[in-house]
């Protein structure tokens, strides 16, 4: 037992921090004290809070504009993994203004990859969709999906910029999607995703990939995504 | 960009040349554990450039998939710890589960007053104590996460004198008659100060994934809070959904 222990500084700080914005009821993009004053109020140095509040920005409590101060950051998009909601209803839900910005809609020939998910041949035509997705204007996620383009006649004419994929499928095309399984990790962005996110390259995204299948079994899309975790954060429940 | 990545020929040549070597991994034509060919090598097979090479290289090492050994080359590592994100057990049951050998360090364990944030979160007075505990989890005797747990002094009163070097906390909570019974668990990104970053044995500035868990028992009483920084090179995460 290390009954000596005392927290680090920078966590201290940082929980400092955390329940100064709950004692005080704080909003989302509510300016904090100047750094000056939190130094003040709590007796931290300078160097300590700067790197509480760092972590803080890492984690998406705060964020950071400069020349005016730090402020308090909205709450992440929570996805539940668990669920098959698209991104367009799970920000609806959360009281979000989600957009769109379609970056490719079309056919392409299956790589061996999008053919081994979804248990097709080498050169099957898929439908590819590209999309960007917005929440209140910002760009959060890039999603890709792969369909079977022969199961799918007629795919190409709905507008996707507007309409929900999964909706589609079940209002025209009689699909639903009942379940799936998919992967996570940390991936870093590449030039492509950058640009289409507006941010560096070599950024930490979180990666999503899987796929998802109808009451058949019969997989329906083969999907790809990264995420922008400052906006979305993912959440799961576990059971025994 | 991780695995499946689907290019095309018009894609930049350091990205084409990641999926080659990323291919040929998943294949089994570099077997984990041995050196892949020298970047001199692959730069004049492909005839590109040297620094394109590197590029490619970076992103995989990056990933985990790569480890490069000063002086020695670059070799291919094994295969990732997978893990689901719908089972609650805890660190050393879901490594023993995996065949990975596990093991924890503790690092820190105190007691604390509970605080404004935390008495929100479990329930109880800012004046209250808790248990904190800060851990190493550890498998095949490799770092992959950093976890910092905090539990309420009355759960578990004499959490104090029990060796949790003996003992998982687990088995901790089942001596007591708690059965945790779900956990809710949040996925974001973190990049760990210097220091836990060299506890994690990873290079500075690399992220790692933070999972934030709250467990409740059949009561629906708050029991553990804890906050995980894990290795994403180390692990590979899964999870079924449903409608």
């Amino acid at each position: 037992m290390t009954s000596e222990y005392r927290s680090r500084p920078r966590d201290e700080a940082a929980e400092k921090i955390e329940c100064y914005i709950i004692e005080n009821r704080f909003e989302a993009n509510q300016k904090l004290p100047s750094e000056r004053d939190m130094c003040a109020m709590w007796g931290f140095n300078r160097t300590t809070l700067r790197s509480a509040i760092r972590r803080l920005v890492a984690e998406g409590v705060l964020y950071n504009r400069v020349g005016s101060g730090t402020f308090v950051a909205p709450q992440k998009l929570v996805r539940n993994l668990q669920d098959a909601e698209g991104f367009g209803s799970a920000a609806r839900a959360a009281g979000r203004t989600p957009g769109t910005r379609l970056i490719r809609a079309g056919f392409r020939e299956a790589s061996k990859q999008i053919s081994q998910k979804m248990k097709l041949p080498l050169g099957h035509r898929m439908f590819e969709l590209i999309r960007v997705r917005l929440l209140e204007d910002e760009p959060v996620l890039m999603e890709t999906a792969y369909l079977d383009a022969r199961r799918l006649q007629g795919i190409e004419n709905y507008d996707f910029s507007k309409l929900s994929l999964y909706s589609v499928l079940q209002e025209h095309f009689n699909i639903k999607i009942i379940h799936g399984e998919e992967k996570l990790n940390v991936t870093y962005t590449d030039e492509e995703e950058a640009a289409f996110l507006g941010i560096p390259e070599g950024v930490p995204v979180l990666y999503q990939t899987g796929v998802v299948s109808d009451e058949n079994n019969v997989p329906v899309e083969y999907f790809k995504s990264i995420a922008r975790s400052e906006y979305i954060r993912f959440a799961s429940v576990l059971l025994r | 960009m991780s695995n499946d990545h689907v290019i095309d020929y018009h894609a930049p040549i350091y990205l084409q040349l990641r999926e080659v070597v990323r291919s040929k991994i998943e294949e089994g034509e570099y077997l984990p554990g041995m050196a892949i060919p020298s970047e001199n090598e692959l730069a004049d097979f492909y005839g590109i450039n040297r620094l394109t090479v590197r590029n490619a290289i970076d992103a995989l090492v990056g990933e985990g998939m790569l480890k490069r050994v000063q002086g020695k080359g670059v070799y291919v590592v094994g295969s990732k710890i997978e893990r689901d994100l719908e089972t609650l057990g805890g660190f050393r049951q879901t490594m023993r589960e995996k065949h990975a050998r596990p093991g924890t360090k503790i690092l820190v364990k105190t007691q604390r007053r509970a605080g404004i944030k935390y008495a929100h979160i479990f329930g109880i007075e800012p004046e209250d104590m808790l248990y904190y505990i800060r851990r190493l989890g550890l498998a095949e005797g490799e770092p992959i996460s950093l976890e910092e747990i905090l539990v309420p002094h009355d759960v578990v009163p004499k959490l104090e004198g029990i060796d949790l070097s003996v003992f998982s906390l687990y088995e901790v909570y089942d001596f007591y008659g708690i059965h945790l019974k779900r956990a809710w668990q949040t996925l974001d990104i973190a990049e760990p100060e210097a220091s836990d970053a060299r506890m994690l044995n990873i290079d500075p500035g690399l992220a790692v994934l933070l999972f934030t868990c709250v467990s409740y028992d059949e009561n629906d009483r708050v029991i553990e809070y804890s906050r995980s920084y894990t290795r994403g090179d180390k692990c590979n995460f899964s999870v079924h959904f449903h409608q």
